[in-house]
């Protein structure tokens, strides 16, 4: 009942992704936010979290910075992730960030690379960022190319968190760091 | 099944081998290439469905995250598998998402519906796999398969299943060869032996036993077989041996035919019987020989045999060169050992002798053989034919009875050549003084018959009677004499004076005997005069035999004889009176003719000597009858002629005790001319006993002085018929001394009878005439007034 409820659910609303990605970034920016939101959900599927995360009551979807979906983060609330109800929260620092699955860099210059990773070594959260310049903080990086939407991993970081991707998610990025280089 | 009906058992056994084997092969083939088939589908079916599961799943994120290119990608990982044709993956809303052609042709389109989760297999297998991410469908994957593979790998299977087949073929070719020789050899051996014995007829051979196995059993059964027949056929051909050999010396044609008439089996003699030189003919040219007369009997009898199976034996006449062979054909059917019918078999004798000796006794039995007429038996036959075809058709038949008036004596005269001569030339004119359609017989010795059938009136028989008459009295030559016969002849007409064949023939004869009366060489119609003459003499005739048996109706009278010199009782004749019972006197010359002819003359003469014998000796022992004095008793011819007469006549005396010397016995001229020979010892037997004998009625006959002179004879006795006219007839007086003159030459004594006057005594005397008897001297008288007579002189 809850897949068919699902499968209702998801069908026109993976559609509704589907023809945003079609869609060029030129005519409508708001498209890529709801795409990126859309793969936000999704990256969360291929992404491995240590057993002891998976016991939190929620999927805490935290954003350090200010909103870069154009408000679409909150269409992931309610939705479902290791069957736990997703939750959207806005941090100012990383230390409100100890709950957080999944942590939205959108100003990534405010953490220092560094101190990102020490937290990051003690914290497995999953950062995602956009551009591909701030590859080294995030460990999942929004990059638009040939105005579509892609993905940029940086394993070297997501190891370092203790968190693991699926190989399909590794399939599908267009560029993948071990993270070793910098 | 009819197919392999005709062939040789061992090709049967090759070709079972044979099929057998790649039927086999061939099943085996088909069932496995099936069940790999299967497998084999199987086995891709569920790769596939693994493989699908797999790019299915490496799918999800290219899908989810409209990575066209991952996802082409992915597909491309199925072209691992040569046999897909095609894959194509759907997005969630069912529209292709992405798709690969694994082939450049004959490529399709990815199907517009994608079904959710099936596999359909054809001559492609279809896969169609879910797209799931976290339990959520986001697409579907279609793969497409060739089976081309599989149909090629089929393929290869079949060609090498061929060469399978063709090697076991090969193989089992050999096999069933190898069996053949095994199997088959043992009973090719036992059928060569069977043909063998069968076109050299040796039951002698025998079948070699080469395995110890059922056919080895089978062969020692046969010969076991062989055995039996080799002994039934040591049976059949010692049987039939012995069969050939009897049928060969059998004086009796064998033959055999079967049920297609042909006639199969015939021994020599058959052949010589038949005078058919081609033994293998069929029945019917047989029975063509067979005489025609006979043939339609022939083809009735064996066509009861053929259709009712009856026996029959008929008596068939072969014609050959106007000759006929008689035979009796016998035949029967054949059966065989069980009960059916398979030809007939029989037997021909050959009858000729024996047909020829019967036809000449027929011929004996119904003609003469001197003249060639017909006899007796035959004469009566037609007599009783023309009677009854007279009455019938309302005509007349007239018998003619004749009797040759001197027959005797030309026999006599000229002997029985010339007698039989005499008869064959009177068969020959009587044969030719009738018509063709008239019948002339041969009754007996010298008595002739003619039948003169459909006449109409008594002048034609009259006609006919005087021709006889004519013709026969003209002279004929025998033995160089001229020689003339006369015939009397007896006619009756038929059916006026008799309607049965005996009744016209005594009519006839009766005739005759009046023809002979009225002096011969005429003919005399049967009248009713001489039908009462007869009628009486029959009754005379009843009476005599009554008479005779009764024994007391005869007396004897004695007429005695008296010596003419000086009157002396020289004897009596003995003569019979009769008188039948309630019925006056009957003389003698009424019924000693009837007593002659019926034959009672005989019992009659032996009761007059014996009763003259037992009365003499009776006056003898009273001393009444005086020495020498003879009592004379008349011998009948049939007694004289009698073998027994001298044994009758010793008897007689040896009973009565009469003296021989007393007796004496009267015998006529006529009785002593038959067999003059035998008269002669007759009468010397007669005389050798002690008893006198004289010559009675001297003068009638016709005997010769030669024959009188070798008579041993006492006395002569002058027929009455001579003394009745003296002196009157002056002839009749010179007769009787002429016999007396000759009497006395021969030194015999002579009695004159029939001396009634005083003239006539005188005469004899006178002539020298030594004894006389008549009724001048004495009438004849009972016995007991006969010694009263005696007594007086």
């Amino acid at each position: 009942m809850a897949k068919g409820w699902q499968q209702r659910w998801v069908v026109p609303f993976m559609a509704v992704l589907l023809m945003c990605c079609q869609i060029p970034v030129c005519q409508a920016e708001l498209k890529t936010h709801q795409i990126k939101a859309a793969y936000l959900y999704q990256i969360s599927k291929f992404v491995f979290w240590p057993e002891a995360r998976k016991q939190a009551d929620s999927f805490q979807v935290c954003q350090l910075g200010p909103d870069s979906y154009g408000g679409n983060l909150d269409k992931m609330s309610g939705r479902r992730v290791f069957n736990k109800p997703v939750t959207i929260l806005s941090i100012d620092s990383l230390s409100q960030g100890e709950n957080c699955h999944l942590l939205i860099l959108s100003k990534p210059d405010v953490v220092k690379p560094n101190v990102l990773r020490k937290w990051l070594a003690s914290h497995s959260v999953l950062t995602v960022v956009d551009g591909e310049q701030h590859w080294d903080v995030g460990m999942v990086a929004f990059v638009l190319e040939k105005q579509r939407v892609r993905l940029h991993i940086n394993l070297g970081l997501a190891e370092l968190s203790g968190l693991t991707f699926a190989a399909n998610l590794l399939e599908v990025a267009s560029e993948i760091h071990s993270g070793k280089n910098k | 099944m009819s197919i392999f009906a005709p062939l040789h058992l061992k090709t049967k056994l090759l070709a079972s081998i044979v099929l057998t084997s790649v039927f086999a092969v061939v099943l085996t083939s088909v069932a496995l290439l099936s069940y790999d088939r299967y497998l084999e589908i199987e086995n891709v079916s569920e790769d596939m469905r693994i493989l699908a599961g797999i790019v299915a799943n490496r799918s999800t994120a290219a899908l989810v995250f409209a990575d066209v290119h991952q996802a082409e990608a992915n597909i491309k990982a199925l072209g691992e598998n040569p046999n897909v044709v095609m894959a194509c993956i759907y997005d969630s809303g069912q529209d292709i998402f992405a798709l690969h052609h694994f082939t450049m042709i004959d490529q399709i389109p990815c199907p517009e519906n994608p079904e959710n989760s099936k596999i359909s297999i054809s001559d492609h297998i279809e896969i169609y796999t879910p797209i799931e991410l976290d339990g959520l469908q986001v697409g579907t994957l279609y793969m497409n398969l060739s089976l081309q593979w599989l149909n090629e790998r089929w393929q290869q299977q079949v060609i090498y299943i061929l060469i399978v087949v063709a090697l076991i073929i090969f193989l089992s070719f050999f096999i069933g060869k190898y069996l053949q020789k095994v199997l088959i050899k043992p009973i090719q051996k036992i059928t060569t032996t069977a043909r063998n014995i069968s076109e050299q007829q040796d039951y002698s051979l025998r079948a070699e036993k080469g395995v110890r196995d059922e056919l080895g059993d089978m062969v020692d059964v046969f010969n076991d077989m062989l055995n039996k027949v080799e002994l039934e056929n040591d049976r059949l051909t010692a049987s039939e041996e012995k069969f050939r050999q009897l049928s060969a010396v059998s004086p009796v044609g064998i033959f055999q035919i079967n049920l297609e008439h042909q006639i199969t089996y015939v021994n020599s003699r058959w052949e010589e019987i038949t005078g058919i030189g081609e033994p293998m003919t069929n029945l019917e040219q047989w029975l063509s020989c067979i005489r025609i007369e006979d043939r339609r009997r022939t083809l009735k009898a064996w066509a009861a045999l053929m259709q009712h199976h009856q026996d029959f034996v008929v008596e068939v006449g072969f014609e050959k060169d106007n000759e006929v062979t008689w035979t009796i054909i016998e035949a029967s059917v054949l059966h065989d050992g069980k009960g059916e019918i398979y030809g007939y078999m029989g037997a021909i004798s050959d009858i000729t002798d024996l047909k020829n000796a019967q036809l000449k006794m027929e011929n004996l039995a119904f003609f003469d053989p001197l003249t060639g007429l017909s006899n007796r038996r035959l004469f009566k036959n037609r007599l009783d034919k023309a009677v009854s075809e007279s009455k019938r058709r309302g005509t007349f038949v007239a018998l003619l009875f004749l009797d040759l008036d001197q027959f005797k004596r030309i026999n006599d005269s000229l002997g029985h050549e010339a007698g039989d001569q005499l008869l064959v030339e009177i068969a020959r004119r009587l044969e030719g003084s009738i018509r063709e359609s008239d019948t002339v017989s041969r009754i007996g010795g010298d008595e002739f018959t003619v039948l003169l059938s459909d006449i109409d009136s008594s002048n034609g028989v009259r006609y006919i009677a005087d021709k006889i008459l004519k013709r026969l009295c003209q002279p004929m030559m025998l033995n160089n004499q001229e020689v003339s016969n006369t015939v009397s002849i007896g006619i009756t007409i038929g059916p006026s004076d008799g309607d049965d064949a005996s009744t016209l023939m005594r009519n006839a004869d009766m005739a005759m005997y009046q023809a002979k009366a009225m002096g011969r060489n005429n003919y005399q119609f049967f009248s009713e005069a001489m039908n009462r003459e007869m009628m009486n003499y029959l009754e005379i005739e009843k009476d005599l035999r009554r008479s005779i048996a009764s024994d007391d109706e005869f007396i004897i009278y004695y007429q005695p004889k008296i010596d003419l010199n000086n009157d002396k009782f020289i004897g009596a004749e003995a003569l019979i009176r009769w008188q039948p019972k309630g019925k006056g006197m009957i003389g003698p010359d009424r019924f000693i003719p009837i007593a002659e002819e019926s034959g009672l003359i005989v019992p009659i003469g032996k009761y007059v000597l014996h009763h003259a014998c037992s009365q003499v000796k009776q006056l003898i022992d009273m001393g009444a009858w005086p020495d020498k004095a003879k009592v004379a008793v008349n011998l009948s011819a049939r007694q004289f002629s009698d073998p027994d007469l001298v044994h009758c006549l010793k008897e007689t005396l040896e009973k009565t005790g009469c003296p021989v010397e007393a007796l004496e016995l009267e015998i006529t001229e006529s009785t002593l001319m038959g067999d003059v020979e035998i008269a002669i010892l007759t009468m010397r037997h007669i005389k050798e006993m002690g008893i006198s004998i004289a010559i009675d009625d001297f003068g009638t006959g016709y005997s010769s002085l030669s024959y009188l002179k070798r008579f041993p004879i006492d006395i002569l006795k002058v027929d009455r018929s001579f003394v009745k006219d003296i002196p009157d007839d002056l002839n009749d007086m010179e007769i009787t001394a002429a016999v007396i003159a000759m009497a006395h030459k021969l030194q015999l004594k002579v009695v004159a009878e029939g001396i009634e006057t005083q003239q006539q005594l005188e005469f004899l005397k006178t002539n020298d005439c030594e004894y006389g008897q008549g009724y001048l001297i004495a009438k004849p008288m009972p016995a007991n007034e006969l010694m009263d007579y005696i007594q007086k002189l």
